[in-house]
């Protein structure tokens, strides 16, 4: 019945405005996962404002200063749940407050003289500095900028002195002989006892200078100016203010180690580890799959195997990362791994050297998951170059190695260049697999330093995927983090994106090439 | 009247050529794609420093009998090939041939022109570094000569480092032979060289082959016959596989001794 009252031209344009919709549901999916990540991201970097919170706890009035983080309301009640991240002196950091009914809480002034101080350490602290103290003096606070460079020197003086001075003393003290070299042995003892008293005392000098702070409550504590590593009066900056203050989050998040448990700091092992492992994995995989594609293609008779082989190739591109993650941990790790210590490095047993998940076989089971993707654009790559130019290659008198040589493969390049870039993007945002083979939340140590043999491939690495997968369950715990990881998931986007652009333009230009030679 | 005495002079030699003026000796050639026979014991003589064509409707087989000449049939997936070709009094067919020293001395040029898309002069110099030519000086100069031999140098010498690309095709095509002659090859083979290209650029071509003689040997595949008439020596026409009529080219094209020569060179089919 329904059937008879539409005629054509209206169902027609019912299609079309299904097809349509469908369309414009992909670009709200695109649009608002490219959306969340950006804002939410982004908002790890730029400064929030210092409110002066007021609530009524009972009969007693509460006030601190407080970031708001979120702020969430719900449709059967009429109160908004907002929370706050705040100083927890007790812990000298931040911690969140909920604050439920919002009609509790009075929206208070923002005021001016409240400054953001971060702390060497990572946590911040938000309070209003009052007055400095250095030598036991009181100084007025426009000297900050001028102590904290003084701080600074001198704690590099202290660094330097226990770094080098005290440790070349250590070791030249470690090789004489004290019945032989007395008068010598008695110099370096007393030239190491100057040295620690000039650090005790520069030490000393150091604590000397206090930052004294007031909270929302008016307390005034001390804080040693040396653990202060900047401060910023957030509520003062202009749009220029703030700009230059999330680049400098920008430049910290991306040069500097996680600190409080990824609450602050940066994430540069992570990218450290991500750069080390895809390298590595690139070294494994573009040439196994470059010689695999030119096989098939070039040397291969054309028959069933070689097509069963190719659909086998295309749908291990397809198997789920898991799978290879299992592999590589039962396979490379637990077999390879542990048939590598039996032969080389039985001393150290059992403790495991290679019998581990690492670096090592993280990589090599990234480069297994990639294979297919580097050999699918070679050989695509391969089968855009026209046979003509091997045809006049061959005419030349070059054998078939000579041909592919010298005219087949830098014509493939940019095809090639195409699958490297892919498997280097998959690479680096891939989770699942790693976490089996090497990947951990905190390691100690970068995968590479200058500890003997520099380049450590049994060592864990911390990697970029595996850091928002973590900072995603601590999320729930504290609202700090969850922000992090939003900035460690925007900057994975990033360089997935950018290496995906990298890999269009190339095979654009790929096109372009053969256009021109398909002309005439 | 004496134009008859002349030809009928050659045609004598075709046969009973002595053999230090035979490029190429073909003796009972006969190739199969599979098991479909493409050529039917095919024997000619190739001489020296002439130009021979090969004419034949489509699908004849001068094109496969072109490219035994340099093996490049080999390329072709279940082809075999029985009896003979003899290049230097060698057989070709040989087991023990070194196929890419013999494609370096016989040159080879295909229907659509197919430059490397390389600067003009790492084209023109590309089978002279496979032979293991490094010299800059060296290769340079074979370079400029194989160009002018070709008769490109004026056109090209200010943009060699130019893509080859950038060529119109007439001139593409005349940077192909330029590239077979760097070489210096005893033979070159043309297949259909100017069938792509405009009535100019075949004028040009055909000049070209005109002088390459002197130098080389050359067999050209042609599908169009006044193109034969003007370039070649002595003409063969092929059909189905089959050498039906090899000969002088005039007395080919004006005293056919077979009826399928007269039938196709009058156009009744082809």
């Amino acid at each position: 019945m329904f059937r008879l009252t539409i005629n054509q031209r209206q169902s027609e344009s019912l299609s079309v405005m299904l097809f349509a919709s469908a369309m414009a549901i992909s670009i709200i999916a695109i649009a608002s996962l490219l959306g969340v990540i950006l804002v939410k991201g982004t908002g790890h970097f730029w400064p929030t404002k210092i409110q002066l919170v007021e609530m009524n706890a009972g009969q007693e009035v509460k006030k601190f200063y407080g970031q708001l983080v979120s702020e969430s309301s719900y449709s059967d009640r009429s109160e908004i749940t907002k929370q706050y991240r705040m100083t927890d002196w007790d812990r000298l950091g931040f911690s969140s407050v909920y604050i439920d009914d919002a009609s509790n809480s009075m929206e208070g002034s923002y005021p001016v003289d409240v400054a953001l101080l971060t702390l060497r350490s990572g946590s911040q602290v938000l309070a209003k500095p009052v007055s400095l103290i250095s030598e036991h003096k009181a100084q007025p606070l426009s000297s900050f900028d001028q102590l904290l460079v003084e701080v600074a020197a001198n704690r590099n003086q202290v660094e330097f002195i226990l770094n080098n001075q005290i440790a070349s003393l250590n070791s030249q003290l470690q090789t004489v002989d004290i019945a032989q070299e007395e008068t010598r042995h008695q110099q370096l003892i007393d030239e190491y006892d100057q040295a620690r008293h000039k650090a005790n005392e520069l030490k000393a000098a150091l604590s000397s200078y206090l930052l004294i702070v007031e909270d929302a409550l008016g307390t005034v504590y001390e804080l040693p100016l040396n653990d202060i590593e900047r401060y910023d009066y957030v509520n003062q900056y202009s749009l220029w203010g703030k700009f230059k203050y999330s680049l400098r989050s920008v430049w910290q998040f991306i040069s500097e180690s996680p600190k409080q448990l990824y609450a602050s700091g940066g994430v540069f092992p992570a990218i450290f580890g991500t750069v080390v492992m895809v390298l590595v994995m690139t070294i494994f995989v573009t040439p196994l799959g470059i010689l695999v594609a030119i096989y098939l293609h070039e040397y291969a008779a054309q028959n069933r195997l070689t097509t069963l082989v190719r659909i086998s190739i295309n749908n291990m591109a397809g198997v789920p990362s898991i799978v290879y993650g299992v592999f590589g941990l039962s396979f490379f790790v637990y077999e390879l791994g542990a048939g590598i210590d039996n032969w080389f490095f039985k001393e150290t047993l059992p403790a495991p050297t290679f019998g581990a998940p690492g670096l090592f076989w993280a990589s090599l089971t990234m480069a297994m998951l990639t294979l297919p993707v580097v050999v699918v654009a070679t050989e695509e790559g391969l089968r855009r170059v026209p046979d003509s130019l091997r045809m006049g290659s061959y005419a030349l008198g070059a054998t078939q190695f000579e041909t592919i040589r010298k005219t087949v493969i830098p014509m493939a390049s940019p095809g090639i260049m195409t699958g490297i870039i892919l498997a280097i993007a998959r690479g680096a945002g891939e989770v699942a697999p790693l976490i089996l083979v090497g990947a951990v939340k905190f390691a100690p140590t970068l995968p590479i330093d200058n500890e003997y043999p520099y380049i450590h491939f049994e060592r864990q690495f911390m990697h970029l995927g595996v850091t928002v997968f973590d900072g995603a369950f601590q999320g729930q715990l504290a609202g700090s983090g969850s922000n992090m990881m939003f900035a460690a998931c925007l900057f994975l986007l990033l360089i997935v994106v950018l290496l995906n652009i990298v890999a269009q333009v190339v095979r654009q230009r790929l096109r372009r090439q053969y256009n021109a030679l398909l002309e005439h | 009247m004496l134009d008859f005495f002349a030809s009928s002079r050659t045609e004598k030699n075709l046969d009973a050529l002595a053999a230090d003026k035979v490029a190429i000796n073909v003796k009972d050639l006969t190739l199969h794609f599979g098991e479909k026979r493409a050529l039917h014991s095919i024997s000619m003589k190739i001489p020296k420093n002439q130009v021979t064509a090969l004419i034949g409707p489509s699908g004849c087989g001068k094109s496969t009998l072109i490219s035994c000449f340099n093996r490049m049939n080999d390329l072709i997936p279940g082809c075999r090939v029985d009896g003979s070709v003899e290049i230097g009094e060698r057989d070709i067919y040989h087991r023990k041939e070194n196929v890419s020293v013999l494609r370096s001395r016989v040159g080879m040029v295909f229907q659509k022109p197919n430059p490397f898309p390389t600067s003009v002069y790492e084209n023109v110099v590309y089978g002279l570094r496979i032979q293991g030519i490094s010299e800059r000086r060296v290769l340079d100069n074979k370079a400029e000569s194989a160009l002018r031999n070709a008769a490109l140098w004026d056109e090209v010498k200010d943009r060699l480092f130019e893509s080859a690309l950038t060529l119109s095709g007439g001139q593409q095509q005349r940077l192909v032979i330029a590239r077979a002659i760097a070489l210096e090859p005893e033979i070159l083979l043309l297949d259909e060289p100017t069938s792509a290209l405009d009535p100019i650029s075949t004028l040009t071509i055909e000049e070209l082959i005109n002088t390459l003689k002197d130098k080389y040997t050359v067999v050209i595949v042609t599908h169009n016959m006044q193109q034969a008439a003007r370039v070649s020596d002595q003409t063969a026409f092929l059909y189905e596989g089959k050498l039906i009529e090899y000969s002088d080219t005039n007395r080919l094209f004006t005293m056919p001794r077979e009826q399928q020569t007269e039938e196709y060179i009058t156009g009744r089919y082809g």
